[in-house]
């Protein structure tokens, strides 16, 4: 799975918490998932989830806690990906 | 310090089968597990605990400057009602800090309507005031006409008043905006806590 698809499946699974819309247009990997996108927190865990499942990974509370920005839920996506090839 | 959540509890998602376990196993303690199997009205239960979470980690990241959230790391005590939770009397109690870096705070939570309002305190002694704000713009003009509201980079917000210092916490949520402060003066914090202050979004 390339880069770009992740992003992809990423920005799918995050669109239905986002609450601000001009923030998810200008996606960037800085982009704060709560602080920029106004997701709730309790959605964060839905995030989480929907993750898990759009993935197949599972992701521990270590990663989960990391998982602040766009950036990192994609180096944690890719990197739980690469253990499982 | 002081920190502080709303939920409006229609809102609060009402999780079913295989994710409703999976949730509650990323979010709440074993100990937690149990107060809400035992409750009769388990997703009020949970948003209650998901709510002093919520409060605990705003006085959490004020006293380590750490912005990880893992929301088994604060673990919730309290007794409950018979009911599972009163909808009419508050429900107080206790919460704390797995690593064991801070005391256990008590935290204080009450249910008007349709919304849960809780909040944690570090010094209980101090004095707070609060206000509710019905709309966005309401609380906008507030602000302007009283506090040069501000947030840090790690999003923590206070407020300068007439020159002073104010430790604040603020919450929202069903189109109702929560504001609770102390209101004498707190200590200045670190220059490190201002060095990279950003204006207040809103």
């Amino acid at each position: 799975m390339t880069e770009q698809e992740i992003q992809d499946q990423l920005k799918t699974v995050i669109e239905p918490y986002v609450q601000n819309q001009e923030a998810f247009e200008n996606l960037t990997k800085e982009t704060q998932l709560m602080e920029d996108l106004e997701v709730n927190s309790a959605h964060l865990v839905d995030i989480i989830l929907d993750l898990e499942e759009a993935f197949d990974v599972e992701i521990d509370d270590e990663a989960a806690e990391k998982m602040l920005t766009v950036g990192a839920a994609l180096n944690i996506v890719q990197e739980l990906l690469n253990a499982k090839d | 310090m002081i920190g502080n959540d709303l939920i409006y509890l229609p809102d609060w998602p009402q999780r079913q089968g295989l994710r409703l376990k999976r949730f509650r196993a990323k979010v709440f303690t074993a100990k937690e597990l149990s107060l809400i199997e035992e409750a009769e009205q388990p997703y009020f239960i949970e948003a209650l605990l998901w709510s002093v979470k919520e409060a605990a980690y705003k006085v959490w990241l004020k006293a380590t400057h750490r912005p990880a959230y893992n929301p088994k790391n604060f673990e919730v005590q309290t007794e409950l009602s018979p009911s599972g939770g009163s909808q009419a009397k508050p429900t107080e109690g206790l919460v704390s800090f797995e690593d064991g870096s801070l005391s256990p705070y008590p935290f204080y939570s009450t249910q008007e309507n349709d919304f849960l309002a809780t909040y944690v305190l570090q010094q209980t002694e101090q004095p707070f005031s609060e206000s509710f704000w019905r709309t966005k713009q309401q609380c906008i003009l507030h602000q302007a006409r009283t506090w040069k509201l501000q947030k840090n980079t790690l999003n923590i917000p206070y407020a300068i008043y007439q020159n002073r210092y104010l430790e604040l916490s603020l919450s929202h949520d069903g189109g109702l905006f929560w504001y609770i402060w102390f209101t004498e003066p707190q200590p200045l914090p670190t220059q490190e806590f201002f060095s990279q202050t950003n204006n207040h979004k809103n």
